[in-house]
Parts: C-alpha cells; sequence; structure tokens
C-alpha cells in the first residue's frame, strides 16, 4: 500500500487537482478543453521525457530551450536551401532540425560525460551558446517557413507523437539494459563504473537523446505555428521540463527515475497553469505558484527518505 | 581515590533497522581515567562510540553523561579546503567583532600542535596533509575542545613509533587535569599499556569488563575472538598445481610499484600489508579501474591490456571492492537488480531486460548463500551487512569468474556469515578459480592462504611462503622490520 502510494503519488495529485478543477471551474467542464490542455503539454513534454534520462543518470541539462530554437531556426532557414519540392523541403527540415539536435546533444554530452565536467557548468554555458547562435542566424526575430505538411499535424496526432515518445520512455528506462545502466549511473557512478559501465557512454547517450527530443519538439512547435522565435521561443523550458521530472517523483541526485512520473508532472503543471487563468488569477503570479509546486515536489521526496 | 563519574553506561542496546549490533553493554568512566575498548571488527565498538557522542539513538538502556565529549573518530571529519586552524576551530570559532579572529587563531593552533611535536602551518588546507598529520589535526582538535570525555577510536594506526609516544604522553597531561579517555585500539599491546581497564566486546555482547594488569596481548586476544581458531576456516585446498591463469611482471600504476606476481588455477594468494601498502590500489590496477603506467599482465599466458572494468569482465575477473557501500552495491535498488547489474546484457534480448530470468536468478543465489531477505524485490540497502556483501558476491559470480579478486571479503560481517564467505571462496577454488584474498585480519589470511604476498609503500616486501606461514613474518615484512 505505501508502495503504492509512492508511485502513483504524482498521478493521484493529478486526479485530486482535476477533480477541484472541475468544481470550481466552467471551463474544466468542456471536454474540448482537454485537448487544448494535452496539446500545450506536448511540447514541453517532449522534451521533459528526455529529460528524465539526464537527471536520472545524475545529470541536468540547462541548455534544451537553447536546442529547441536553434534546432528549429537551423532547420526553418537552411531546408528552403536545400531543396525545391515541397517534398524535398519537408524531409530536410526534418533531417536538419534532428541533426542540430543531436549534434548540440553530443556536445553537450562530449562534455558532461565524456570528459567528465559538472553538468550544470556545461549546460549552462551551451545554454548562453546555443541561444545565441540562434539568435545570430534568426537575426534575433522569427524565421518562418510555412506550408509544411507539420502545419496539418492536428491536436490529436502531436498528443500521439507526444504518447509514443513517453511510451517509449517509459519503457526503455524501466526494462532495458540501457535504462537500467542510466538508473545505476545516477544512483552511484562509481558503484556502476566498477561493475562494467561505461558510464561516460551512458551519461552520453542520455543528452544525446535528448538534443534530438528537443528538435522533435521544436520540428512540431514550429510547424504548427509556421516559424519559429529565435529570441523567444523555448525560453525557460528548461525550468518547465525539470520542474515536470521533480514533480513526477524523479530524485535530482539521480537513481530513481520514472518517465510515467513525469508525464504526470507536465500534465500537473499544465493543469494548474490552465486552472490559475481560469481563476482568474494574474498571469504575472503564474511563476510563483509553479515555483512552490515544485518546493512542496521535492518537499515530500525527503520527507519519505528520512 | 574518589575521582567524580564522567559517563555511566547501563544495559544499553542498539539496532540498525532489525539487525541488533549492541546489547547488554555496560561500564563506568571516572575523571582521569583512560578506559580501553577492545574487540574483533563488528564487536560494535563504533556502534558504541555512535552512541555515547549522541549520533545514535540508543534502542534501549541509559547513557549519563556528567561532562561534554568530544571524538576522534576512526574516519576523518575534517573539510579537506578549509586550512588547519579553520578547522581546528570549526563549530567553536574564535571572532573579534564578528569577524574571524585568525591571529588568535593561529596562535592557540600552534600551542595545541606544540605537545605533539609536530610543526604544520596552521594556513595551510586540511587536503594537502598526509594521513598521519590529518590525524595529529583531528587529536589537537579533539584535545582543543576541553571536552571532559575525550574518545579516541584507532588514533595511531596512521601513526609511527615517535608520534604514538608523543600522543601517549599528552594523553597523560589530559588525564592528569582530570579528563577521562576512551582509547580503542587493535594494536593490543597499546591498550594494555595505557588503559587501566578494558571492556572486551564480542558480536555485540559484553565479554566482560577486566583490569589491564591481569591481561597479556595473548588473553585479551583470547576473549575478544572466544573461541578456538580451528573450526573457524574451512579445511585448506592441496597446494595448488593448477596451470597459470594470472600474472603480474613488474606492473606500475598510481600508488604501485614494480609488483610481480603470478596466480595459478585453484589458487589463494593471499595479499597482506598495512593500510596504504598498496593492495586496493594494485586490485584496481588489475581490474582496469587504475592505468597501469608500466608492466605487464598475462592471463592464460597471453598478455592483455586492460582498460576499464568492462574489459577485466570480458577476460574473465571479478573484483570484490572492500567499499561495498561506495562501489558495491547500490542499497536503493533491489537484491535482483544489483545481482545482476554486472552480466545484464545476458539477461536481455533486443535490449530489453527479462525481470523473470533475473527474478529467477536472485532467487537461486538467495538459496545457494542463504541470504535472509524476503525476496528478490527487496532493496538491498534492508539487508544486514554480512547478507549485502553476500548478495555483492553473488553479483561478482553472475559474470562467471575465472579470476576472482576478493577485497576484505569480511569486512563488517558477522561471524556466521563469516564462515559462509570463507566456505565460498575455497569452494570456488576448488572449481579451478584462482582467487586473490586482499585482507588486513591476518587470521584470515592464515587460514585461506598457503602462500601471501606483503605489501609495503606500493611496492612488493617479498612473500611468504607456507614453511614460513605466521602472523609474525607477515607483520615483519609489513612493517619493514625483516626485507
Amino acid at each position: 500500500m505505501k508502495k503504492f502510494l509512492e508511485t502513483y503519488a504524482p498521478w493521484i495529485a493529478l486526479l485530486l487537482l482535476l477533480i477541484l478543477c472541475v468544481i470550481t471551474c466552467e471551463s474544466f467542464r468542456i471536454p474540448a478543453n482537454y485537448a487544448v490542455m494535452l496539446r500545450q503539454a506536448c511540447y514541453t513534454g517532449i522534451i521533459a521525457v528526455g529529460m528524465t534520462f539526464v537527471i536520472g543518470a545524475g545529470g541536468i541539462d540547462l541548455s534544451v530551450g537553447s536546442i529547441f530554437a536553434l534546432s528549429g531556426v537551423a532547420a526553418f532557414k537552411l531546408a528552403p536551401l536545400c531543396a525545391s519540392s515541397p517534398g524535398g523541403v519537408f524531409a530536410s527540415v526534418v533531417l536538419l532540425a534532428l541533426l542540430t539536435g543531436a549534434v548540440c546533444g553530443a556536445v553537450n554530452g562530449a562534455l558532461a560525460g565524456f570528459a567528465k565536467l559538472p553538468p550544470f557548468i556545461v549546460t549552462l554555458g551551451t545554454m548562453s551558446i546555443f541561444r545565441s547562435l540562434a539568435l545570430y542566424s534568426g537575426e534575433a526575430g522569427r524565421v518562418g517557413l510555412n506550408n509544411t505538411p507539420l502545419a496539418a499535424l492536428d491536436s490529436a496526432g502531436t498528443v500521439w507523437i507526444f504518447l509514443v515518445c513517453a511510451g517509449a520512455g517509459a519503457l526503455i528506462l524501466s526494462r532495458t539494459v540501457f535504462g537500467v545502466r542510466v538508473r545505476a549511473t545516477g544512483s552511484n557512478e562509481k558503484v556502476a563504473r566498477f561493475s562494467g559501465i561505461g558510464t561516460g557512454a551512458i551519461r552520453f547517450q542520455t543528452y544525446l537523446y535528448t538534443g534530438l527530443l528537443c528538435a522533435l519538439s521544436a520540428l512540431l512547435w514550429g510547424g504548427r505555428l509556421g516559424g519559429i522565435s529565435s529570441a523567444n521561443d523555448g525560453m525557460g523550458a528548461e525550468l518547465d521540463a525539470i520542474a515536470a521530472v521533480i514533480v513526477g517523483g524523479t530524485s535530482m541526485s539521480g537513481g530513481k527515475a520514472s518517465v510515467t512520473g513525469t508525464l504526470a508532472g507536465i500534465l500537473i503543471l499544465t493543469v494548474i497553469s490552465n486552472a490559475l487563468v481560469a481563476w482568474g488569477i494574474s498571469p504575472r503570479l503564474q511563476e510563483c505558484v509553479k515555483g512552490a509546486v515544485i518546493i512542496i515536489a521535492v518537499l515530500s521526496q525527503y520527507r519519505k527518505e528520512r | 581515590m574518589d575521582a567524580k563519574e564522567l559517563l555511566r553506561v547501563e544495559d544499553l542496546e542498539c539496532a540498525y533497522g532489525s539487525v541488533r549490533v549492541l546489547s547488554g553493554v555496560s561500564f563506568a568512566l571516572k575523571a582521569g581515567e583512560v578506559f580501553g575498548i577492545a574487540g574483533e571488527n563488528g564487536a560494535g565498538k563504533s556502534t558504541l562510540v555512535k552512541s555515547i557522542c549522541g549520533l545514535l539513538a540508543p534502542r534501549s538502556g541509559r547513557i549519563t553523561l556528567s561532562c561534554p565529549v568530544a571524538a576522534i573518530h576512526q574516519e576523518f571529519n575534517l573539510a579537506p579546503d578549509l586550512t588547519v586552524a579553520e578547522n581546528l576551530f570549526l563549530g567553536s570559532e574564535i571572532t573579534k567583532k564578528g569577524l574571524l579572529d585568525l591571529k588568535t587563531m593561529r596562535r592557540r593552533a600552534r600551542e595545541l600542535f606544540a605537545p605533539l611535536g609536530v610543526s604544520i602551518d596552521p594556513d595551510c588546507s586540511v587536503g594537502t596533509l598526509t594521513v598521519a598529520e590529518k590525524q595529529m589535526v583531528e587529536i589537537a582538535k579533539a584535545a582543543g575542545a576541553n571536552a571532559g570525555l575525550l574518545i579516541m577510536d584507532e588514533p595511531t594506526t596512521v601513526l609511527n613509533q615517535v608520534e604514538t609516544a608523543r600522543l601517549f604522553k599528552l594523553m597523560a597531561a589530559l588525564t592528569a587535569r582530570g579528563t577521562g579517555i576512551i582509547y580503542i585500539s587493535h594494536k593490543l599491546d597499546e591498550v594494555l599499556s595505557v588503559c587501566s581497564q578494558v571492556l572486551v566486546l564480542r558480536d555485540g555482547e559484553t565479554v566482560g569488563c577486566f583490569q589491564a594488569s591481569e591481561l597479556t596481548p595473548v588473553t585479551l586476544a583470547e576473549k575478544m575472538v572466544g573461541r578456538e581458531l580451528n573450526g573457524v576456516f574451512p579445511e585448506k585446498l592441496p597446494a595448488g598445481t593448477g596451470e597459470v591463469r594470472l600474472e603480474a611482471e613488474h606492473l606500475c600504476a598510481p600508488g604501485v610499484r614494480d609488483i610481480s606476481f603470478t596466480l595459478r588455477s585453484g589458487e589463494i594468494l593471499g595479499l597482506a600489508g598495512l593500510n596504504g601498502a598498496g593492495r586496493t590500489e594494485l586490485a584496481e590496477a588489475l581490474f582496469g579501474l587504475r592505468k597501469i603506467t608500466s608492466g605487464t599482465v598475462r592471463i592464460d599466458g597471453k598478455a592483455v591490456r586492460i582498460r576499464s572494468a568492462a574489459d577485466a569482465l570480458r577476460h574473465g575477473m571479478a573484483f570484490l571492492t572492500e567499499d561495498r557501500q561506495g562501489s558495491g552495491i547500490l542499497p536503493e535498488f533491489p537484491i535482483a537488480a544489483n545481482m545482476t547489474l554486472c552480466s545484464l546484457p545476458r539477461y536481455a534480448r533486443a535490449g530489453m531486460v527479462s525481470s523473470a530470468k533475473i527474478f529467477r536468478r536472485a532467487l537461486e543465489y538467495i538459496r545457494s548463500f542463504r541470504i535472509k531477505c524476503t525476496g528478490p524485490d527487496q532493496l538491498v540497502r534492508d539487508l544486514s551487512g554480512g547478507n549485502q556483501q553476500k548478495a555483492a558476491i553473488a553479483k561478482c559470480l553472475d559474470t562467471g569468474p575465472r579470476i576472482f579478486i576478493f577485497d576484505e571479503p569480511t569486512r563488517g560481517v558477522d561471524v556466521g556469515a563469516r564462515r559462509e564467505i570463507y566456505d565460498f571462496l575455497r569452494d570456488l577454488a576448488a572449481a579451478g578459480c584462482a582467487c586473490l584474498l586482499i585482507s588486513s585480519d591476518l587470521e584470515e589470511l592464515l587460514g585461506l592462504c598457503r602462500k601471501v604476498l606483503v605489501l609495503r609503500g606500493g611496492a612488493s616486501a617479498g612473500f611468504v611462503e607456507e614453511k614460513d606461514l605466521d602472523e609474525q613474518h607477515i607483520i615483519r615484512k609489513a612493517t619493514g622490520v625483516e626485507a
């Protein structure tokens, strides 16, 4: 029973929150609004799936928002130069975004994984570097590209892509050799290394996959809006993603990590921000509530451990 | 003489989780007295110290203290990045107008070091000191706390004879002022020469409280062990005639200088030496965890280059580390996940791990090693030390090793489980595995090995062959009395 509560705490919290919202707000009684909310959750949610692996392996990635912007800008700007047919442009957009995301992730992974530099410092640095590159190549403005098939992707399609990512992530983290090794590395790097696990390579991969997921998220976001803003898009995404992971019950110091928890975490954060609007609370106070939720989540974790 | 009573312990009982580590301990300590506590590893000495210091709540019984306590713990409690002076006065900083009074702190530091005969610069950071100097800082810190009761847990392990003599002089000066001292050491002659009374613990229970004048090191050791040496160890295997499995030739690595040896299939080669002699460093170099700078390692006659633990596992090696919590097991993971951590790909198809296979394998180990647990899903942190060690051994064993390095396999393991581990080691060797046994417990080496390699200062101090195999020969080589 106790274990059940521990495992499903974020889901129970989500359920209670939803009940409260349905009782107090008109807008939560309209089914169509849930589709909107789910779609909102997808973009950060996809990034948070990768972040769960990074944090689970004992790292952190502050550069996800910048990778998001840079891979979007690179893809939308360069794709029309690579191909002329609509199909060719679309293929180039996807490939360029994923390539940029992979390269950014690989840079983080090489420095934090193989060179063993502190992940916080590494990604603090690359956060500035990638954002600055995005601003430079996007001339600090919006880089647009219309009429890609991505624009036709509806709410359901986006949500499905997110759920596939989350489902695959959950399966990989809990049931594969790689997943166990990620958690072992986060739980105690030395034990993992003494057990013959290449911990540098494991960490490298977590950053690489997170880079790819940032790019995927940028594709969905930019495709839907017909472009991406080099200055604003992805700003603060790292905090939202980290918040979702922590609220989902993943331990900040690594080892204990759950993608399904992260899924609940991102839904909780999305419901809260919608509820605040519905309750008529100033948008300026939203961050305040978000901060409080994170602290409460961490507090409950620590109390469990004592 | 009617000195004030400083400490009274009555019927103390302590436990970690469900494991009782101390029960029925009672004694009293008067001002100006040096009181010894003796016992084997795992007898409960450190637990007793922790509960007197208030770091561990006893399950029952009473501790009455009539003065402040300062303690020198077995592990260093120093902040390596702070200076010596900052460390000495940590928690009781000397201030003037709200700022640190560095001048007074420096002067007080020199005053504290003077009786110890050391001249350590109060402004250098503790991380740059040698172990002996760090120990001196610990001693000075405890002495400077002006506590009525001072607990010293193995204070002389890293000190040489001259430094030890100075420590004893300081202790005499402190007791003359009425300070009470609890003295814990494995060096039994030291215990008997400085203490008036000795409390002997065995497996968490009191054997008795004795006048030091009535004991000799031999009788004290008997009381600590409480049993004949026979029966503790399984019968030795016949002398090794198996083929050579592992060969090291002029091996050099950080902390290891020019070490050569051969290890045969079915042999248990002992590796002895004092703390810091390079035993663990040698094991880590062989296992690819420390960079080998020169020399060759051969497995089955073929020269190999092992650069990581993964390489070592591929070559059929296994390494049971001495630091179980720090590098051996994952306490927050279930037993089954720990046992299969090194050999995980074997339980997977296309990357997907089969929990059923892992569960079954863990169950086999739990049965064959008689691990006391609720099942393969139980977290390792909830097991006792002995059962944790058995799980750690199962983890190493699961890769099917042909060369097995044991580093302190019975550290923190209770007596019952110890015999089981010895039996396991013997059976493993009997089945043809080549075993290297690192141990600080000389009896263990004498009981299991036919040959012991002794290290000193990172280099080989020579082999002790079967005909000379006794404590004296090993200790002489380890301390450098005999080349």
